[in-house]
């Protein structure tokens, strides 16, 4: 069964909105032209959010093992397997730094507020 | 050529395939739902070279992030209206805190150019049609604009507005009663059974 309001509606369809500008449409065309953007580019990769900080991470990386090798060292060297050996332990101890700045009391009460009640008590 | 080279071979034809056919995809995205985007920025931008600005924006915002993961072209329409609809909010807010004065002069000018493109035996019915869908409000112009012209579910068209499907189809009838009421010969043309 047909309703006015259907009729209303082929009316409507039967409208053609105005058509997208043709400068609008190209500048779309020509930037799908360039398949980099879209496939996982370096520069979608720093334009993309989260991959900004993954960028800065890795460069400091790079830039900490770099500037290990630049340190002054004392006379008795070993050869560049020693510097690089040395600059790969360096990793985990800087990843362990901020732990043990904490230390293990400020880490215990951070993981138990009664067992500063007991540090208190015993103190 | 060796077994390895064939596969190799093989895999660069087929991600050459992949990648000629989802720009077709797009293509056939942009040549379906291009002016459909572009009346829906109209209606929320109401300047018409800001309208052009943001289907671009948000039509290349949509194929960015969504030309390699696998998105299905039935989605694609409700996802670059909400796109444009999210542009047009993020242009509203930088606008409106820095010219008003610009608005309100786009606004006069967006009044005097037509929505629709009109054949000549038809211009005065389509316009005395347009004429009424600018006089309703923006939520019932909106809700018509994406079901009428984007083609969109209710369901797609409550997601791009953010309210329910209720409120969505509820918005639509009172959008096609007031076209009725303005337009009385409106769906006189037809013999209804």
């Amino acid at each position: 069964m047909k309703t006015p309001f259907d009729v209303l509606e082929n009316q409507l369809h039967a409208l053609r909105p105005s058509p997208l500008p043709s400068s609008a449409r190209r500048r779309i065309v020509h930037e799908m032209g360039q398949p980099a953007r879209a496939n996982g580019s370096m520069l979608w990769l720093f334009g993309h959010h989260a991959g900004l900080p993954v960028a800065l991470a890795a460069a400091l990386s790079l830039a900490l093992l770099a500037g290990w090798s630049w340190l002054p060292r004392p006379p008795s060297r070993t050869g560049r397997t020693a510097d690089l050996t040395a600059s790969v332990a360096l990793l985990p101890t800087l990843a362990s730094w901020g732990t043990e700045l904490v230390g293990e009391n400020t880490v215990a009460v951070l993981r138990s507020p009664s067992m500063l009640t007991n540090i208190q008590i015993r103190r | 050529m060796t077994p390895s080279a064939t596969i190799s071979l093989w895999q660069d034809v087929s991600s050459v395939t992949d990648h000629a056919s989802a720009q077709t995809m797009w293509h056939r995205m942009l040549h379906r739902c291009g002016d459909g985007l572009f009346l829906y920025a109209r209606q929320l931008c109401r300047n018409d070279a800001d309208a052009a600005d943001v289907v671009q924006e948000a039509f290349l915002r949509v194929w960015r992030k969504h030309a390699n993961n696998g998105v299905t072209e039935p989605d694609l329409p409700a996802l670059c209206y909400a796109a444009v609809r999210y542009a047009v909010l993020d242009r509203q807010r930088q606008a409106a805190r820095r010219h008003r004065r610009e608005l309100s002069a786009g606004e006069i000018w967006y009044a005097q150019t037509p929505l629709f493109a009109s054949p000549l035996e038809q211009a005065e019915e389509h316009a005395q049609l347009e004429a009424a869908i600018h006089r309703l409000p923006l939520e019932q112009r909106e809700v018509l604009t994406l079901k009428i012209w984007g083609e969109l579910t209710f369901q797609q068209i409550a997601t791009v507005t953010d309210e329910s499907p209720n409120t969505v189809a509820s918005r639509y009838r009172l959008a096609l009663a007031a076209l009725r009421q303005q337009l009385p010969k409106a769906g006189t043309h037809e013999d209804t059974i």
